[in-house]
């Protein structure tokens, strides 16, 4: 599978502040991919660097582009939409329609507008004047209606209730996601995209903590509930994260053998949001 | 350019105009409307034989007279709407690219397929010549509402209107002269437009402060390290009225094409070249 995002060596400090610390990236063609990372982790810094929003050292080619060269040029196959409200608020929503209509030549106003038509968002209002929960359906209603080979995703639903976050990567994954466009997203909510996920980034201090396919990440990470009377076999075992859950010990093993840890306890694929656990905090133990 | 190509950069234009069409509409017009009802309240306290005395020296003045001499004549008129659209458009300038980082929109609009170079360029035409349109509009409608004015008054006192017609063709010969004199003030200003873009392509706040508070250190700096103020002088010269309002037409290309034009220029693309730079990265 060829990669849409290669990225090598990338660095990028403000101040002494190392945000991202020759980090190597690779998202394939078609995945939907997370990445995943704490405050500060450099996420945010990264995704800018990948569409040219930010000056990072390094090499990058994004849709066989290098965003540093002509981001004008990379954003006729790309759409970002960042963590804040960044429509602007003076715009009218028809107004925004007629701009991206003028200037981008993937635009179908159709589909937006269509798309509008099952939303509340009125044409005439300007968006100062709409809830932040339908800016955030007005900016993926335009998304949805530019035909690109990837869409980038920062925090997208950071702020929004339950109803519109469901709402939002509904309609992702049902009227956008075709399998031949890539989704990156970053965000904190992991549990809410975990199951849309085919690919995985963790990034965690400006390093890559994780770079893998779902699919590989369930045959290499193994989360078991250990019995009591053989929890000296699974320490030998260097699991990478141990908690407590449910008056038992989880252990979380990294490339150990699946038929060894069977005999341990109850074995199974631990989810996104533990394996992030597990890979930010190491072996450190918490209590729940 | 490509068919496309203009089609985005007229939406860059709209876009402009629809940010900013108080600034460029609201207020000349609201300038326009306070001059013609001040005129109004004034014309009423005349009495009759007064009105008919004052729209009789008019007619007198304009009557028979080549409009092309006597247009400049009422260029003066039009000083408060020059006034105003150069201030507008300092504060244009200063919020071209300031106003989307601060804001945040800036991550929108550098989501689209268009560069920085052709967001500045778009900037710069709206200065040049989308702006001047709205102020001589503005203008023309005061002219226009003026002179219908002193025709009805004047018709009701059977006074001799003929020399509003040549008025009425000074106007227009007039409004051309603005119009010019404005788009072409912006060229000789250039070294202006380039300082103030850069400054709001690149001040995290308040550009305003940082693009005079620049300017008057590196005089300071000049004057204490060489001690010549070459920096001032030619500000001075370059902001001196008389090297760039224009009240006719003649001598215009010498003063177009001049040399002191040319540096100008030259220098405020510079400049401009380094707020395209700074837009690159900027937030």
């Amino acid at each position: 599978m060829t990669n849409i995002v290669e990225a090598r060596s990338l660095y990028k400090s403000f101040g002494s502040f190392v945000a991202l610390d020759n980090i190597d990236l690779s998202i394939p063609q078609g995945a939907i991919s997370g990445l995943i990372g704490p405050n500060g982790a450099g996420k945010t810094t990264a995704l800018k660097s990948l569409i040219g929003l930010c000056d990072a050292d390094g090499d990058i080619c994004v849709a066989g582009q290098d965003p540093r060269v002509a981001r004008h040029k990379l954003m006729e196959d790309v759409c970002f939409i960042a963590d804040v409200g960044i429509l602007p608020k003076w715009l009218k929503v028809s107004q925004v329609l007629d701009y991206v209509e003028a200037v981008h030549p993937k635009f179908d106003r159709s589909k937006a507008q269509k798309f509008l038509s099952t939303t509340e968002i009125p044409s005439n209002k300007r968006i100062k004047n709409l809830s932040k929960g339908m800016v955030t359906q007005l900016h993926l209603a335009i998304v949805m209606a530019i035909d690109v080979s990837l869409l980038v995703l920062d925090e997208p639903t950071l702020g929004l209730d339950i109803i519109y976050r469901k709402e939002f990567y509904d309609r992702l994954l049902n009227d956008y996601y075709d399998g031949n466009r890539t989704i990156l997203i970053s965000t904190h909510q992991v549990e809410e995209i975990e199951t849309l996920l085919s690919h995985l980034v963790f990034i965690d201090k400006g390093k890559i903590v994780l770079n893998a396919d779902m699919a590989d990440v369930a045959e290499i990470y193994v989360e078991v509930l250990v019995d009591a009377d053989k929890l000296v076999q699974a320490d030998a075992l260097n699991p990478i994260y141990i908690r407590n859950l449910l008056g038992k010990k989880s252990y979380t093993f990294e490339g150990a053998p699946r038929a060894v840890l069977e005999q341990l306890g109850d074995v199974q694929t631990p989810t996104v949001a533990d394996l992030f656990m597990a890979k930010m905090r190491g072996q450190r133990n918490e209590s729940i | 350019m490509s068919r496309f190509s203009f089609f985005q950069f007229f939406a860059l234009l709209k876009k402009e105009f629809w940010e900013n069409r108080i600034l460029m509409i609201g207020t000349p017009a609201v300038l326009a409307i306070v001059i013609f009802v001040v005129n109004f309240l004034l014309a009423s306290q005349l009495s009759e034989e007064q009105l008919s005395s004052v729209i009789g020296y008019f007619n007198r003045w304009f009557d028979g007279e080549n409009p092309f001499y006597t247009a400049p004549i009422i260029t003066l008129l039009c000083l408060p709407f020059v006034v105003t659209y150069f201030f507008c458009s300092v504060i244009y300038l200063l919020n071209a690219l300031y106003s989307d980082r601060k804001d945040m929109s800036i991550l929108f609009w550098q989501s689209m397929p268009i560069s920085n170079l052709q967001t500045v360029m778009s900037k710069i035409v709206t200065v040049v010549i989308v702006s001047p349109i709205f102020t001589v509009a503005a203008i023309a409608v005061l002219y226009g509402l003026t002179i219908g004015y002193l025709t009805v008054i004047g018709y009701g006192l059977s006074a001799q209107l003929s020399g509003l017609f040549y008025m009425f063709v000074a106007v227009a010969v007039n409004l051309s002269m603005v119009y010019f004199f404005l788009a072409t003030s912006v060229f000789w200003l250039f070294p202006l437009v380039g300082w103030l873009l850069l400054f709001s392509a690149f001040a995290r706040r308040a550009p305003i402060l940082l693009a005079i508070g620049v300017y008057f250190l590196l005089g300071f700096l000049e004057g204490f390290i060489f001690n010549t103020r070459f920096l001032s002088n030619w500000a001075q010269t370059r902001f001196d009225p008389d090297n760039f309002i224009i009240v006719d037409y003649s001598g215009i290309l010498d003063r177009l094409f001049s040399y002191d034009m040319f540096i100008g220029l030259v220098v405020g693309a510079l400049l401009i070249s380094g707020s395209v730079y700074m837009r690159r990265y900027a937030e």
